[in-house]
C-alpha cells in the first residue's frame, strides 16, 4: 500500500514533467522549424555574401568586448583580493552586480547620457571651452557598452575562483617565503587558469548575442550584428528568408560557444550577495596597494558613472508631464501584464520539470532526468529573439496574422526566465521532496491537496524568489518586442527605445528611472526572499 | 647537566576569540615531541595559529628557539607547518611541490635536487617525483609534506590535527614515520590531534587544552593513565583506560 502510494507520486510528477517538456518542445521546436522551413525556401533569392561581413564583424565586436572585459576585471578582482577588508568593500561588490540586473536599455541610455554627442562629459568639455564630442556610435561604444556589463560580471565570477583558494595555500605562501611574484605565479595564476576558458567562452556568448545595445549604438553598416541584421531585414526589408538565414547563422554561432558557457550566468546572479574574501597573511607592498587602488577606484567609477548619469537625467525631467502621457500607463500596464502570465508560466513548468527530474534520479533513471536537466541549457543557450523571429515568421506564412503577439511575447519572456527560475527552485525542490515525500504518503496527501497543503507552503520563499526574479526579467526585456512594432504591442523597454529613437530625450530619461527603480527593487526582493532561505 | 633548552615558550599571550578569550603560558623542550588535545573550539588550533604568526597575539610574548619573534612577521619565524589538507600545490608535481620547500621557482641546482631526492627516499616516495598530487593517495600527499618540511629544515615543526583524513592502520604508520624524521632532524614538534592515546609511544609530552587555556600539561603517559586532569578524562570518555 505504502509502496504503491509512493510509486504513483513518482508517475504523477513523470507525468507532469512530460507535459511541460511537449509544451516547451512545441513552442521551442515550433520557432525552429519555421525558420528553417523559411530560409529553406529562399536560399537561392538570399545574398548570402552580404551575411560574411556581418557575421565577421558580430564575432569581431564580441572578441574585442570579451578580450577587453576580462583584461579590465583581473586587475580588479585581484584588487579585491589585496584589499579583503575595508569599509565598503561589500557595497562595491553589490554595485558590481547592478549592471547584470539593470534592463540593458536602461544602462544603454546611462551611457549615452554620459558620453554622448552632447552628454553630460562633452557637456563638461565645453564648460572649459573645448568643443570635444565624443562619438560613441559605433564599435567604441558597443565596446563601453559591452565592457560595462561584462567587466563587473568577470571580476565577481574570478573573485569567487579566488575566494575558493584554500586558506591553507596562503599560509603556506608565508612559510614557503613567497615573494609577490611567486604569490601570483603559484597562487591565483592557477586559480585564473582553471576559469579564464569558461568565463570568456560566457562573455563571447552574451556579447555575440547581444541586441539591445547594438540596435541602439551600432546598427550602420559595418557596425550591425547577425541579431541587428534579423531585426533589420524583418521590419524594413520585410525579408523573412533572409531573417531565417541570418538566425539559422546566429544560432549556429552560439551553439558553438554555448556549450562550454551555459549555467555560469545563473549561478553569478545568485551569489549576488556573501562573498567571504580570503584572509591574507601577508602585507600587501606598496606597489600593490596603489596599483590596486587605482584599479579599483577606476572600476568603481567605470561602472558608478553611467548608472549616476542615468539617475542624474531621470530625476531632473518633469515627472509630471511623464506621468500625464496616456502612453506610459498603457505600456506599464501591458508589461506588467506580460511579466506577470511569464513569470506564472516560467515557475508552473519549472516546477513540473524539477517534480520529473527528482522522481527520475530518485528511480535511478539518470538518463532520462538528464533530458530534463538540458531544459535549462537549451532555454539559456537560444536568445528569445531567434524564437520571435520564427513565430514572426510563422505567424505571418500561415494567415494566423499578429493578434497573438502578446502570447509569444509572454512565451518568449518565459523562455527566458526558465533557466533561473531552474536555479532558484532546483535546491528548494529536492529539499522539499527529500523531507517530507515519506511524511505525506503517510498521512495520503496527493496530487493537488498535497500541492497546497505542503509544496507551496514549504517552498514558499523560493517560488516567490522565482516569480519576481522572472517578472524582473520580463519587465526589463527589450527583445522580440521590436519585431513586431511598437503599434502593436508597446511595452516599457520598448516605449523607452522609441522615445531614444525619436529624441525625446527627457522622457526616455525619466521612463529609464523608474523602469530601473522598478525592476531593481523587484530583483532585490527576489535576492532577499532567497537570501533569508 | 644543563638546563635543557626552551624552543617554543609563550608568556601571558592573550588572544581574544569572541566567546573564549584565550591566554596561554606554555614553554616547550628543544627536539621535544609534544601533542597538543582539547576539546573543539578549545584553542587547540588557534595556539598553533599564534606561535606560527597566522594569528596575532593580543598581548603578552612569544619566543621561538630564545628569540622574542611576537612582532615578527610569519616568514621570519623559524616554523614549518602542516595542515591537516591542502599541503600541497595541485598544479605542480611531486618534486617542484618539495623543491618549494629550499627555495621558490622552478630551477634548481644539482644539490637541491639531490636535497629532493633525498628527502623523498627518506618518507618513501622515490620515483613519483613527476606524479601530480591528485595522483597520489591521502596517505603519499602527507608524505610528500613532510618531504618539504625535511628540505625546509626549520627547528619547530606545527602540525594541525595531520593525519585526521587517514584511516586508523595509515594513522600509525605516519606517527611511526614522525617520530623518526623528529628525532632524526632534532626537531621541536607540537602537533594537534583528537586522539592523544595513538601517540603515547611517540611523544614526549601532552597538553590538554579547554577554554582557551593550558587545563593540564606533563608526561603523555603519566596524563593518560593517571586522571591528572579532570577534564581530559571526561574528554577522552570513560572507557579509556
Amino acid at each position: 500500500m505504502y509502496n504503491n502510494q509512493m510509486v504513483s507520486v513518482c508517475n504523477r510528477r513523470q507525468t507532469a514533467g512530460y507535459m511541460a517538456l511537449t509544451i516547451l518542445i512545441l513552442v521551442i521546436g515550433s520557432a525552429l522549424a519555421s525558420l528553417i522551413y523559411a530560409s529553406a525556401g529562399s536560399l537561392s533569392t538570399v545574398d548570402l555574401a552580404g551575411i560574411w561581413p556581418v557575421a565577421k564583424f558580430t564575432v569581431w565586436q564580441a572578441f574585442l568586448s570579451t578580450l577587453i572585459s576580462i583584461a579590465f576585471a583581473l586587475p580588479v578582482a585581484r584588487a579585491f583580493v589585496t584589499f579583503h577588508e575595508f569599509p565598503g568593500r561589500k557595497f562595491l561588490l553589490v554595485l558590481f552586480t547592478v549592471p547584470l540586473s539593470l534592463p540593458v536599455i536602461v544602462a544603454v541610455l546611462g551611457i549615452v547620457t554620459l558620453l554622448g554627442r552632447n552628454g553630460l562629459i562633452s557637456q563638461i568639455f565645453q564648460w572649459f571651452g573645448l568643443d570635444l564630442r565624443p562619438d560613441i556610435y559605433g564599435l567604441s561604444g558597443i565596446l563601453i557598452a559591452h565592457v560595462f556589463f561584462n567587466m563587473p560580471l568577470a571580476v565577481r565570477l574570478f573573485l569567487e575562483r579566488f575566494n575558493a583558494i584554500a586558506n591553507e595555500h596562503w599560509k603556506l605562501a608565508e612559510t614557503l617565503r613567497f615573494s609577490h611574484y611567486e604569490r601570483m605565479r603559484y597562487i591565483l595564476f592557477p586559480a585564473i587558469v582553471d576559469v579564464l576558458p569558461g568565463i570568456a567562452s560566457l562573455i563571447f556568448f552574451l556579447c555575440a548575442a547581444s541586441y539591445s545595445i547594438i540596435l541602439v549604438l551600432g546598427g550602420n553598416p559595418g557596425t550591425t550584428t547577425l541579431q541587428v541584421a534579423i531585426y533589420q531585414s524583418l521590419s524594413f526589408d520585410f525579408d523573412m528568408g533572409k531573417a531565417a538565414i541570418l538566425t539559422l547563422a546566429q544560432l549556429a554561432i552560439l551553439t558553438v560557444i554555448a556549450r562550454i558557457a551555459v549555467g555560469k550566468r545563473t549561478e553569478t546572479i545568485r551569489k549576488a550577495y556573501g562573498n567571504d574574501a580570503p584572509r591574507l597573511y601577508h602585507r600587501p607592498g606598496v606597489n600593490e596597494v596603489v596599483l590596486g587602488s587605482i584599479w579599483l577606484i577606476s572600476a568603481s567609477v567605470f561602472v558608478t558613472a553611467p548608472l549616476g548619469a542615468m539617475v542624474y537625467a531621470g530625476v531632473l525631467v518633469d515627472h509630471v508631464r511623464l506621468f500625464s502621457q496616456p502612453d506610459f500607463w498603457c505600456a506599464l500596464v501591458t508589461s506588467s501584464t506580460i511579466g506577470i502570465f511569464s513569470a506564472m508560466i516560467a515557475v508552473g513548468l519549472t516546477l513540473a520539470i524539477l517534480a520529473a527530474h527528482y522522481s527520475f534520479v530518485r528511480a535511478g533513471k539518470n538518463g532520462l532526468a538528464a533530458i530534463f536537466n538540458l531544459v535549462s541549457a537549451v532555454a539559456l543557450g537560444i536568445p528569445s529573439l531567434i524564437l520571435g523571429v520564427g513565430w514572426f515568421i510563422f505567424l505571418s506564412k500561415s494567415g494566423i496574422g499578429f493578434s497573438l503577439v502578446p502570447l509569444l511575447i509572454i512565451l518568449a519572456n518565459m523562455i527566458m526566465a526558465l533557466p533561473f527560475a531552474i536555479q532558484i527552485l532546483k535546491p528548494a525542490v529536492t529539499k522539499n521532496y527529500d523531507a517530507h515525500d515519506r511524511l505525506s504518503a503517510t498521512l495520503g496527501l496527493f496530487g493537488w491537496s498535497r500541492f497546497w497543503i505542503v509544496d507551496v507552503p514549504v517552498m514558499r520563499r523560493a517560488i516567490i524568489s522565482a516569480l519576481l526574479f522572472a517578472f524582473a526579467l520580463s519587465l526589463g526585456d527589450l527583445g522580440v518586442v521590436t519585431l513586431f512594432g511598437s503599434d502593436r504591442i508597446l511595452t516599457l523597454p520598448a516605449l523607452l527605445f522609441a522615445k531614444m529613437g525619436s529624441y525625446r530625450t527627457d522622457d526616455a530619461a525619466g521612463l529609464a528611472l523608474y523602469l530601473a527603480l522598478f525592476t531593481g527593487i523587484i530583483s532585490y526582493l527576489a535576492l532577499r526572499a532567497v537570501d533569508n532561505d | 647537566m644543563t638546563e635543557p633548552k626552551i624552543s617554543i615558550e609563550l608568556r601571558e599571550v592573550a588572544f581574544d576569540w569572541p566567546g573564549t578569550p584565550m591566554l596561554f603560558n606554555i614553554a616547550v623542550r628543544q627536539g621535544s615531541f609534544t601533542a597538543v588535545t582539547g576539546p573543539s573550539g578549545s584553542g587547540k588550533s588557534t595556539l598553533l595559529n599564534l606561535i606560527a604568526g597566522f594569528e596575532s597575539a593580543h598581548s603578552g610574548q612569544i619566543l621561538l628557539e630564545g628569540k622574542d619573534v611576537t612582532n615578527q612577521a610569519i616568514r621570519d619565524r623559524p616554523v614549518s607547518f602542516l595542515f591537516q589538507d591542502n599541503n600541497l600545490f595541485e598544479h605542480l608535481n611531486v618534486a617542484i611541490n618539495i623543491g618549494l620547500g629550499i627555495g621558490p621557482g622552478f630551477r634548481m641546482s644539482a644539490a637541491e635536487k639531490q636535497r629532493v631526492a633525498e628527502a623523498m627516499e627518506r618518507v618513501g616516495l622515490s620515483g613519483k617525483e613527476k606524479r601530480l598530487p591528485s595522483e597520489l593517495s591521502g596517505g603519499e600527499r602527507q608524505r610528500v609534506a613532510f618531504a618539504r618540511v625535511l628540505v625546509q629544515n626549520r627547528p619547530v615543526l606545527l602540525l594541525d590535527e595531520p593525519f585526521a583524513s587517514l584511516g586508523p592502520g595509515l594513522r600509525h604508520d605516519m606517527t611511526t614515520l614522525l617520530s623518526q624524521l623528529q628525532r632524526e632532524q632534532q626537531m621541536t614538534v607540537l602537533a594537534v590531534t583528537h586522539h592523544p592515546q595513538e601517540w603515547r609511544e611517540v611523544a614526549d609530552e601532552l597538553i590538554f587544552i579547554e577554554n582557551g587555556r593550558v587545563a593540564g600539561a606533563g608526561l603523555i603517559a603519566k596524563m593518560l593513565d593517571t586522571n591528572a586532569s579532570k577534564g581530559l578524562t571526561e574528554y577522552l570518555g570513560i572507557t579509556h583506560r
